[in-house]
């Protein structure tokens, strides 16, 4: 090896980027040159001046809040019907902002929304889905009645709860019946309303406490059906329907009003 | 938060002041969410790093040029140089004022990759796919950068001579 071949293979050599013939070569070489030793030494010395610490800017801590900040405030928003009751929220993040905020390490706090947000769509989807077959089926009650009292007790030894029933009829939503339903991995008692043509499903569950338990009411229309869920009390209450947004508003004011918990 | 620590550090030697630097990387990250779709797996931070590397030439080029740097000559480096061994010493001595300034000499294409070979110590293939250039490309960039930064550090300013003398 000549002294201008190594120098050319001075920089994979020093980075461990070389082939293993190529690095015995060079030290072969480098034993035997010492012109080619004070180059390699000068070389390290310059290598050797950048483990000085202070040479890496480190991150400034108002910055990491600054961009999630920025980024939540880019995500795409679902309109609120209920924004003058309660606070907007977010109604699931996208896969996409869930993931970069994985990749950039973002806060655990984040992190931890994410996965809440990503419960909460594949139980909106696991409502929906039981809303749309209990309408294609005709399957909506295993009792019928417009009885609270008829209804009610039926829930009983079939769920571990007992969950509120009311006739909203005088209201103008009859109460129309009740039914077992399996969802989020547990039984569910689903209570059934009425108002003129449109069903109303009201899904009714113990809450786990993952997620926001302040009764804050979160919206969200997909597929069609507008979908609004609280939780309060350690109770997750979900109401599905396809009826316009004034009159499901109404509905779940009584609803809200009826489990309590404001 | 490895990886927006590494942006950072790399937009902060790339700017040259902190509020550019800030900048920069939240630019980067505002990119990286709306440009996820393209994002194809592997290594999440060496594809970050590529956007804010661009980001920050993107904005150089829409500020117009910077100021022209040392006009990066090498005969001023040849070997009558090397063969002294005090120079070693002067190297060993450089002291952090002295490496920053040598760094900022260097054009920003030649400052990131010792940036990130020396600093982030990422592999040549890294390095590669980062600034999307040919490995061939990143070993020559940083061979000539290396050997500038050997003979600014050894032959400071004058300024600067005269303090390291004093020293000695």
């Amino acid at each position: 090896m000549t002294c201008n071949e190594m120098q050319k293979l001075l920089d994979p050599y020093i980075d461990d980027e070389l082939d293993l013939v190529n690095t015995l070569e060079i030290e072969q070489h480098l034993q035997d040159c010492g012109a080619c030793q004070v180059r390699y030494q000068n070389y390290l010395a310059v290598r050797k001046t950048f483990k000085e610490k202070s040479l890496y800017y480190e991150l400034p801590p108002a910055l990491q809040k600054r961009i999630h900040t920025g980024l939540v405030k880019s995500l795409p928003r679902r309109t609120s019907f209920f924004s003058r009751l309660a606070e907007e929220r977010w109604f699931g993040l996208s896969a996409a902002l869930a993931a970069i905020l994985i990749l950039l390490g973002i806060g655990a706090e984040v992190i931890l929304l994410t996965v809440g947000s990503n419960e909460t769509e594949r139980i909106t989807q696991e409502v929906l889905d039981s809303h749309i077959r209990s309408l294609m089926l005709n399957h909506l009650e295993d009792v019928v009645s417009t009885d609270q009292h008829t209804v009610k007790p039926w829930f009983n030894g079939k769920l571990d709860f007992s969950p509120v029933v009311e006739d909203f009829t005088s209201q103008g939503y009859p109460l129309t019946g009740g039914r077992l339903d399996y969802l989020d991995k547990q039984p569910v008692a689903v209570l059934v309303y009425q108002r003129g043509k449109h069903v109303i499903n009201v899904f009714n569950w113990r809450s786990d406490s993952t997620g926001n338990s302040n009764g804050d009411v979160q919206t969200a229309t997909q597929q069609g059906y507008h979908i609004i869920h609280w939780t309060t009390g350690g109770f997750n209450y979900w109401v599905v329907s396809d009826l316009g947004e004034p009159d499901l508003e109404s509905f779940v004011q009584l609803l809200k009003t009826a489990v309590g918990g404001g | 938060m490895p990886h927006l620590a590494a942006a950072y550090n790399l937009a902060r030697w790339l700017a040259n002041n902190d509020q550019d630097a800030e900048d920069i990387v939240q630019e980067a990250t505002l990119r990286a969410f709306k440009f996820f779709g393209s994002f194809k797996g592997g290594d999440g931070n060496i594809w970050f790093l590529t956007i804010v590397r661009n980001t920050f030439y993107t904005q150089v080029s829409q500020k117009g040029h910077q100021k022209q740097t040392t006009i990066f000559d090498e005969e001023l480096h040849a070997d009558s140089s090397e063969a002294l061994n005090p120079e070693t010493i002067l190297i060993r001595q450089a002291d952090i004022r002295h490496i920053k300034e040598a760094l900022m000499e260097l054009p920003p294409e030649y400052r990131e990759v010792i940036i990130l070979r020396e600093i982030e110590e990422f592999s040549y293939r890294e390095i590669a796919e980062i600034l999307g250039i040919p490995i061939g490309t990143v070993m020559s960039r940083l061979g000539r950068a290396r050997k500038r930064l050997q003979y600014r550090l050894s032959n400071p300013a004058p300024e600067l001579r005269k303090s390291l003398s004093d020293d000695l």
